[in-house]
């Protein structure tokens, strides 16, 4: 049995945001959404300031408090190890997003094709599109996927309901790693399954010290950082994200 | 009758009520698939159901003709 | 407005429209259009109309006005049926003239908070189907859905309807417009030495029923909060508890504007008189004296020791962005305590004041509800994002209102056509 993980090395990643990038192009999510996020934390009292940074996908947890909550079963674990939601079957109440404590999860509070990064009704823009929206459309994202057959990949397929990172679960079923993990330039980002002894990941949690971010309110999570450190309680993200629509 | 039929009323909705609670709606846990999907469908319209029943042998009770 | 003579005949104003009871149609149901647009262009545009934005990355919160009025119907509903339910296991007879009143609040603001729910989900429709074809026990929701919606507003329908068979045969003996309907709510109702013995022993047992599921019910909205070991502030064992209380609280007070409202209008006396106001009155000093009792806990635990993230939303509240709403709250809790206080020990109660104490703590509770929400959204991150904010947009405003315009609507309409007071046995219906 197959059982992912993610292993993020805090030592190499440069906080270049490459990863949230090339997850938005791949799952075609809308303004403001970052399944993939990545904070660019500052600690200390300047002169002494240190910088560092956070990558943050969904962690898909073991014990997933958002799966426990979800009224309808619209968000559900697979036996592999992720956590994915199906648009098809969620109502959109919101209560996952409550319930994570990562803040990894992202409700469709308008209609997708209201929320793109270009406004594609310009004439410019129209002219090379020939007024397909988006314009580049995954098509991976409207299949169902897994043996539950589950609309559970890409985000903004329509308003009121709630989206989160997959692993790319699309891109998994073609035997491909998740997005960020391919496209980060310095291989901060490593995927791979805990229950095959020689994969990269088996290899790095044998050999190095590792932990995973508020272990303490026990929610097992999946994602496992080696090297750096976790957030402090001093740290602070250096720019106010100004990601509100 | 009225009697029979009132108890009867509150012990059927009372049995829907567990039997759709433990054995029909999703099992607890968060481990697979299964937590996520009911035994039966419209099992909590069971459950419902079973609340309104016990609740109805009320209206039974009080407003079912006399026979006599 | 001419009326009919026969409706001159039936007692409590029933049938009786007087120019100022239709304005006040008129007036809620203007509230309610404007609430119906306002929903109207949620449900076609997206939620983004509303104020309302995830927790995180964009820094809003998810849950807002809505989710506190959902909890505060709720919490409304409760004293409703538990004050109908404690006269008639108790026989407390003096208070006989509070329990109809008592019942329809429960069961409107029940609806209310039914409704508001919905208006929160992104998906209403798909939700009120997958609730019935999926909802999973697990999740707290369940609770909610299933044994306060489901449950126990059927049962208090139940309670309400045989209550109200008795007067309603008496009044179907009077030839009005309203007759097929009280000969409907009577169902062959015959007021026999049997029909009250079986009346009585039904509502018994119905009111025995209806206390411990009221308790569970409201136990589960709690546990909605209380079980988020993520969100800071909400996390506590209390949670349930408190729920409970504050909704006692705000119940007891609506419960006392409305029979204000009902005694100012009913032409005779109708047993509104000092003592029930002076029970209602210690009935909710008690319970406001043990949510203080709640509310000092939680403060000292959440003060004294916890994480930084944790004492982050606590500060917020205390002297930070919510302080105002904090403060503002306690008082209108507090101080409404300290003068029932004085009111029962002097025993004297002005009905004027317990109607603005009334008023007090339920704009305190709807400010304390709003406090359970949103503050453990904004400030309220493990991770370190940037704190966020939330103001509900004029949409999640007109909704609310025309709740509760709907609200008020309803229990006017229901003082037409049901006497809002029951009729004594000793009383004939001609002399009312």
């Amino acid at each position: 049995m197959v059982k992912y993980a993610m292993a993020v090395d805090l030592d190499r990643c440069q906080g270049c945001r490459a990863c949230m990038e090339s997850c938005k192009i791949e799952n075609n999510t809308v303004e403001s959404v970052f399944w993939m996020y990545v904070f660019r934390l500052e600690s200390g009292e300047f002169p002494d300031t240190k910088m560092s940074f956070l990558p943050r996908p969904c962690q898909h947890c073991d014990n997933a408090p958002c799966v426990k909550v979800c009224p309808v079963g619209a968000r559900f674990k697979r036996e592999d190890g992720l956590v994915l939601t199906d648009a098809d079957r969620c109502i959109g109440c919101r209560y996952c997003e409550l319930a994570c404590p990562y803040g990894v999860n992202y409700f469709n509070w308008a209609k997708p094709e209201k929320r793109q990064y270009l406004d594609y009704d310009d004439p410019a823009v129209t002219a090379v599109t020939g007024g397909v929206l988006p314009p580049y459309k995954n098509p991976d994202l409207d299949q169902l996927y897994g043996e539950e057959q589950r609309l559970t990949a890409g985000g903004g397929h329509f308003k009121g309901v709630m989206e989160k990172c997959t692993f790319c679960v699309h891109r998994l079923d073609k035997g491909l790693e998740p997005a960020c993990v391919s496209t980060c330039p310095v291989q901060a980002l490593i995927f791979g399954d805990t229950e095959d002894e020689d994969s990269q990941v088996s290899t790095m949690i044998n050999q190095r010290p590792h932990f995973r971010l508020l272990e303490e309110v026990g929610t097992q999570p999946s994602v496992l950082y080696f090297g750096g450190a976790a957030p402090t309680e001093d740290s602070r993200e250096i720019e106010t994200v100004k990601a509100r629509v | 009758m009225r009697k029979g039929l009132t108890i009867g009323m509150i012990v059927v909705g009372i049995a829907l009520m567990v039997i759709s609670y433990l054995g029909l709606t999703a099992p607890w846990g968060a481990e697979s698939v299964a937590n996520s999907e009911p035994r039966m469908q419209f099992a909590p319209l069971v459950f419902v159901l079973g609340v309104m029943m016990a609740f109805g042998s009320a209206l039974v009770y009080e407003m079912l003709p006399d026979k006599d | 407005m001419a009326t009919a003579t026969h409706e001159a005949m039936l007692p409590r104003g029933v049938g009786r429209l007087t120019r100022g009871w239709l304005f006040f149609v008129v007036a809620m149901a203007a509230i309610c259009g404007l609430g119906w647009y306002a929903y109207i262009r949620e449900y076609t545009e997206g939620m983004t109309i509303t104020g309302m934005r995830n927790v995180g990355t964009m820094g809003g919160a998810t849950w807002g006005l809505y989710i506190t009025f959902v909890v505060y119907f709720v919490g409304v509903s409760f004293a409703g049926i538990t004050i109908a339910a404690v006269i008639r296991l108790f026989n407390l007879d003096r208070l006989r003239p509070l329990a109809r009143m008592a019942e329809i609040l429960t069961v409107v603001s029940l609806i209310l908070g039914a409704i508001a729910i919905v208006a929160d989900l992104g998906q209403p429709f798909r939700g009120i189907i997958n609730l019935f074809r999926y909802a999973r026990p697990q999740s707290p929701f369940f609770g909610t859905f299933t044994m306060v919606i489901a449950g126990y507003l059927f049962a208090s329908l139940v309670y309400l309807w045989l209550t109200s068979r008795r007067d309603a045969a008496l009044l179907a003996e009077h030839p009005s417009r309203l007759q097929w309907l009280h000969r409907l709510v009577a169902a062959g109702y015959t007021d026999t030495r049997a029909e009250r013995e079986r009346h009585s022993k039904a509502t018994f047992w119905l009111a025995v029923s209806i206390l411990p599921m009221l308790v569970v019910a409201h136990s589960t909205l709690g546990f909605v909060f209380g079980l988020q070991v993520g969100r800071p502030g909400w996390y506590s064992a209390l949670q349930a508890p408190a729920f409970v209380v504050l909704a006692g609280v705000s119940g007891t007070g609506v419960l006392i504007v409305l029979a204000a409202i009902v005694r100012k209008s009913m032409p005779r006396d109708v047993g509104l008189d000092n003592y029930v106001f002076g029970w209602l009155g210690r009935f909710m000093m008690l319970l406001l004296f043990v949510y203080v009792y709640f509310m000092v806990t939680e403060l000292l635990t959440a003060t004294y020791a916890g994480s930084e993230r944790e004492l982050q939303v606590t500060r917020e509240m205390l002297w930070g962005e919510y302080s105002w709403i904090f403060w503002s709250s306690v008082a209108l809790l507090v101080l409404p305590l300290l003068g029932l206080l004085y009111q029962s020990l002097k025993s004297s109660w002005t009905i004027s004041w317990l109607v603005v104490s009334g008023i007090a703590v339920n704009i305190g509770a709807i400010g304390k509800r709003y406090l359970i929400a949103v503050p453990s959204q904004t400030h309220g991150q493990l991770l370190p994002y940037t704190d966020g904010s939330y103001a509900p947009s004029w949409i999640e405003w007109a909704v609310v209102a025309s709740l509760v315009a709907f609200g008020a609507l309803v229990i006017g309409v229901f003082m037409k056509v049901l006497p809002i007071v029951e009729i004594n046995h000793e009383e004939e219906v001609s002399h009312a």
